[in-house]
This record gives structure tokens, C-alpha cells and sequence, in this order.
């Protein structure tokens, strides 16, 4: 069998739809055309001069795994091949593909892809799509490089990975921890992407009844396989953190990791990821509360009412809402039992060597900047900015891009030997902040979870004043230092439009 | 001989550092410690509280 090609504008996205699912996969032309309907949304978020390139025959190894795992033992015959819909920004031609002169066109044009599987009506597989070419990209994100090929051509293209569920061998539980470690295999050499049977085959070990068919996971079992694949998950619970909830999945989003967030209500259980937020206006800095804290009045960044972008496996990819309005597009789609569903759970995929968690990190630097150590002097109004960060990228934007005023408190930072991640709490004003300026800074040892005697403190500064370790005496020093101010940090998410 | 650069050591060794352990500074440690300590039974419990809870919620929309 050789393989077929398509040259589509995306506004013939829907006829393709239909012609595929017809003569690709062998469905009735009205069920292709209620499929091709239901998927519609996956082109409407993208901008109108995209340009689809089809490619038949494609192997997809998710779902060749899901096929000899399970279809292939159905009595119904099952295709073993999909369809890739390759999306570029502008129109390419057949041409293009076999001109060397064109490469750099094609590459600097492809946005993504997304895999037709025959498992009707769930059709839409694995697939990344760049934020570039979305209608609405007004934010920031967890973002990965995927390589791939188009008509033998290998290009690539940043996104996070998506798909949707076969509501078979994967719901939306399995579909999530799927397209988490699609992300960090991608990304980081300390994990794998992991295929739908290896998640079913470690879930095996601990389940008193089969798998698959598919009848979902709890959170504790989700946490169960995201730990066998080598991360130190922690899970929170609405009900224990109340008003903290919000706020600490908020500093993991700032922190740049993927959060599997559980919504739940009285009908529907639901499964999803959370990966980044809508870039902050003005309007929503000037509206944060303070709170005191010793003599300090400080608002927490973290409190700020934002969208936050979804990888939801019931809709296309980026997916915007607000944490106390979780299922808004669905309530938009009419869908009644969704409308009482809240966030309940969320489960962070911590490095391993991560031992201080967000809720304990967040109360230390506070406890801290209220206490007789603090290095703030004057009574003030500040913001506060709480986030993890490896300290590589962390200690390269201090030397590179935070442009301090005074050389002293950057080589005093840069020469603290660090673990591999630490938490950051960037303190500035509210003016400060929307001029993406900090003037103070507290940096904690994110391997230390022992909080007493200041263990976590590597250095905290305000102004004009920096508190130091004393590692011979094991107390505190204080030095009088240059006032100074820096650029934030915004290295942990990636600006969508860029 | 090679010169050997830090720049927290001679920024230490001009102008006015200052020990923080005085009484005051020893009571202020104490202090943050029983907060901490209460901090890290809080979060404990709660963690504690939050694992059970999740056995309990099958995801599978």
C-alpha cells in the first residue's frame, strides 16, 4: 500500500474531515459527517491561513500499542494505520517537499500535527499543536520541541502534547499521565515517554481487577503510575488547603510544571493537565490584596484571579479558564452534568531531589520575611512572587539578563552553590512588577524540608540590607549592600506568541 | 601564584557585616521554629488527609 496525500486550506478542514473518515476508514458518510462535525473545533481555534498537509498510512505508536493490546482481539477488524494532519501557518505546495530551496520555508512554517485514528467516534489521537498558530495565544505555557517528519521532510515544532481519549483502552485519567510524560521524556533525559500499555502494565501491579476496558483511575492510582515513572508526586486536596488551594497550584504553574488537576462532581469525574496561565494584566496587579505580615503588607502573586491553559482530552488543545470556573467551555457546550464540577485535587510530578514542598516554602518565606531576620526594614507594600526553578536557568538569567544595578548581590548569588532546583520569592511593588523589575529576593534550598534554624536559607535581600548563611557558626549575617533592582525571572514558561 | 576570585568574601571583608545572635536574635529563632514546627504537623495532616481522599475519586470522563 503506498501512501496518499492532501493539500488543504483550512477552511476546507471539515470536507476534508468527511473525505478521510470515508475512504481512509471505511465510515458511513453520515456518521463521517456528525465525526467530522464533532472534531470541527480542533481547526476553528486556528488562525484562517493555516494549510493542511494529509498523509496516509501513518504509523502512530500510541496507537499501534493500543492496537495489539486491545483492538486487534475484537472480533470487528480494527485498521492498524492512521492518518497524520500535518498544519503549517501559510500555504506549502507538493513542490516544496522535494526542493532544498524550500526547506527553510517548510520548517519555519510547520505548527504541529495531529493523528486520525480509526477508533470512531474518538478519532482525534496523538497530537502537538504550536500555540503560534492559535487564534487566541495571549499566554504562557509549558512548551516542549517535537521532531516529526512531513512528505519525508524532518521539521519541528514547540507545543505540548494532546490527545483524546478512545474512552477503551484510555480515559481521561490514563490519557493525562500519557501526555505528561510525552512532555517530560521529550524534554528532560531523566524520563521516557511512556506508551498507553506501560501505564496499563504498571496500574496491573496494584489493581484487584482488569484495566482495560478502561474504566478510569482514582487520583491515588494516578499518582501511583506518575511515581513509577520516576517523579516524587505530592497530591493536595481542596478540602485540606482551603484557601492555600488555589494559590499553590498557582506557584507550581508559575514554576513551569505540568499539574494533573482532578475535577469532580456529583456525576462527572474528570481528568486533566494544567499547564501554564494567561499572561497577567495591569489591572489584575493593581486589584491583588495585601495581607500583613509582621509590620509588611504583602500581596501574593499567586492570589492574582487569571486563566489558566488546560490540556483537556474532551477539547482541543489549550484550552483557557479560571480555577473556580473550571468547566466553563463545557457549560458553553450545554453539557449539564459538568456544572457543578470544581478542582479538588491536583497532583504536582516533583523532581525527586525536590524535598521541600510549596504549601512549607511559601509559609517559611512569609514566617521569615515577618520575623526579626527579615531584611525588609521600613514598613512596606510589596509583592510577592513565589516560584521553583532550577538553579542553572535560575543562576544564567542572574548573570546574563537580570541586569542588576550593582554588581555585588549578583556575584553574591551567583557564587552560592546551589542545589538543582531552589525556590525563589522575588519581592517588588506593584508598579515594580508590571515593569517586570523585583527589588528583593529570598532563595531557598529546595532540598532542605527540615524549616528550623533557617536551614532552607541561602540568601534573602530587600533594598539595602542581604542576610547570608554563616555556614562556620551556622547563624545569620546581615551586610549592608548597594540598593539595587533586577529584572524577574520568566524563564520556567514560554510566551505562546513567540 | 594564580589569582582565586570570590566575590562574597571581599564584599564581607569591607564595610559592616553583623552577626545575628544577639538574645533578641535567639528568641526570634525559637519563635520561627515553633511556627515552623506547627507549620510541618499542619502540612503533614493535611497530606495525610489529601492521600485518602484521592483513593476515592475514580477520574474517567
Amino acid at each position: 500500500m503506498s501512501i496518499s496525500k492532501y493539500y488543504v486550506p483550512i477552511s476546507n478542514a471539515n470536507d476534508l474531515m468527511q473525505q478521510l473518515l470515508k475512504e481512509e476508514f471505511a465510515i458511513d458518510s453520515e456518521i463521517a459527517k456528525e465525526i467530522a462535525e464533532g472534531v470541527q473545533s480542533h481547526f476553528d481555534n486556528l488562525i484562517d491561513t493555516c494549510f493542511l498537509v494529509v498523509e496516509t498510512e501513518y504509523i502512530d505508536k500510541v496507537y499501534r500499542d493500543s492496537y495489539y493490546e486491545y483492538y486487534s482481539s475484537k472480533l470487528v477488524p480494527y485498521k492498524r494505520n492512521c492518518v497524520r494532519i500535518s498544519i503549517f501557518q501559510s500555504e506549502v505546495r507538493e513542490e516544496d517537499f522535494t526542493n532544498s530551496d524550500s526547506l527553510d520555508k517548510i520548517r519555519a512554517l510547520y505548527s504541529g500535527f495531529i493523528v486520525l485514528r480509526p477508533t470512531e467516534p474518538n478519532v482525534i489521537g496523538r497530537s502537538l499543536i504550536s500555540p503560534k498558530v492559535l487564534r487566541d495565544n495571549n499566554f504562557l505555557a509549558c512548551s516542549t520541541k517535537v521532531e516529526a517528519t512531513v512528505n519525508a521532510v524532518k521539521v519541528c515544532c514547540d507545543g505540548f502534547p494532546h490527545s483524546s481519549q478512545d474512552r477503551e483502552t484510555i480515559t481521561c485519567a490514563e490519557t493525562t499521565i500519557w501526555a505528561l510524560m510525552e512532555y517530560f521524556g521529550s524534554k528532560y533525559p531523566e524520563y521516557k515517554p511512556v506508551l498507553p500499555s506501560v501505564i496499563i502494565q504498571e496500574l496491573n501491579k496494584i489493581s484487584v481487577q482488569r484495566q482495560v476496558p478502561s474504566t478510569g483511575l482514582n487520583v491515588q492510582q494516578m499518582s501511583f503510575a506518575i511515581k513509577k515513572f520516576g517523579f516524587e508526586p505530592r497530591i493536595y486536596t481542596r478540602a485540606q488547603y482551603s484557601d492555600n488551594f488555589d494559590g499553590l497550584l498557582s506557584i507550581y504553574i508559575e514554576s513551569g510544571i505540568p499539574i494533573v488537576v482532578a475535577l469532580d462532581g456529583a456525576r462527572v469525574k474528570h481528568a486533566l493537565l494544567c499547564i501554564g496561565r494567561e499572561k497577567v494584566a495591569a489591572a489584575s496587579i493593581d486589584q491583588m490584596r495585601e495581607v500583613q505580615i509582621g509590620q509588611h503588607n504583602i500581596a501574593s502573586w499567586d492570589s492574582i484571579r487569571s486563566k489558566f491553559i488546560f490540556i483537556d482530552d474532551n477539547f482541543p488543545v489549550y484550552q483557557k479558564a479560571f480555577l473556580d470556573d473550571p468547566v466553563r467551555h463545557y457549560i458553553d457546550c450545554e453539557a449539564v452534568d459538568w456544572t457543578d464540577c470544581k478542582i479538588n485535587h491536583f497532583i504536582v510530578p516533583l523532581y525527586s531531589k525536590i524535598h521541600l514542598e510549596a504549601f512549607q516554602a511559601k509559609k517559611y518565606i512569609l514566617q521569615f520575611l515577618g520575623s526579626d531576620f527579615s531584611p525588609i526594614e521600613n514598613n512596606e507594600n510589596l509583592v510577592l512572587r513565589v516560584y521553583l526553578a532550577s538553579s542553572r536557568s535560575f543562576k544564567h538569567h542572574i548573570a546574563m539578563n537580570a541586569k542588576f544595578d550593582d554588581s555585588r548581590v549578583r556575584d553574591a548569588i551567583l557564587e552560592i552553590s546551589m542545589p538543582k532546583f531552589v525556590w525563589v520569592a522575588e519581592l517588588s511593588t506593584k508598579e515594580d512588577i508590571k515593569r517586570q523589575t523585583g527589588k528583593g529576593l529570598v532563595l531557598l534550598d529546595a532540598t532542605e524540608a527540615n524549616l528550623e534554624y533557617n536551614y532552607p536559607l541561602l540568601l534573602a535581600y530587600h533594598g539595602d540590607k542581604m542576610i547570608l548563611p554563616n555556614l562556620v557558626s551556622n547563624t545569620l549575617i546581615k551586610k549592608d549592600v548597594p540598593l539595587t533592582s533586577f529584572t524577574i525571572f520568566e524563564g520556567n514558561l514560554k510566551n505562546a506568541q513567540s | 601564584m594564580i589569582k582565586k576570585i570570590n566575590r562574597t568574601a571581599e564584599m564581607l571583608a569591607t564595610g559592616k557585616v553583623t552577626e545575628l545572635n544577639t538574645a533578641a536574635h535567639v528568641k526570634a529563632m525559637v519563635k520561627l521554629n515553633k511556627e515552623m514546627g506547627e507549620v510541618r504537623r499542619d502540612y503533614n495532616e493535611k497530606n495525610q488527609q489529601s492521600q485518602i481522599s484521592a483513593g476515592m475519586t475514580v477520574l474517567n470522563s
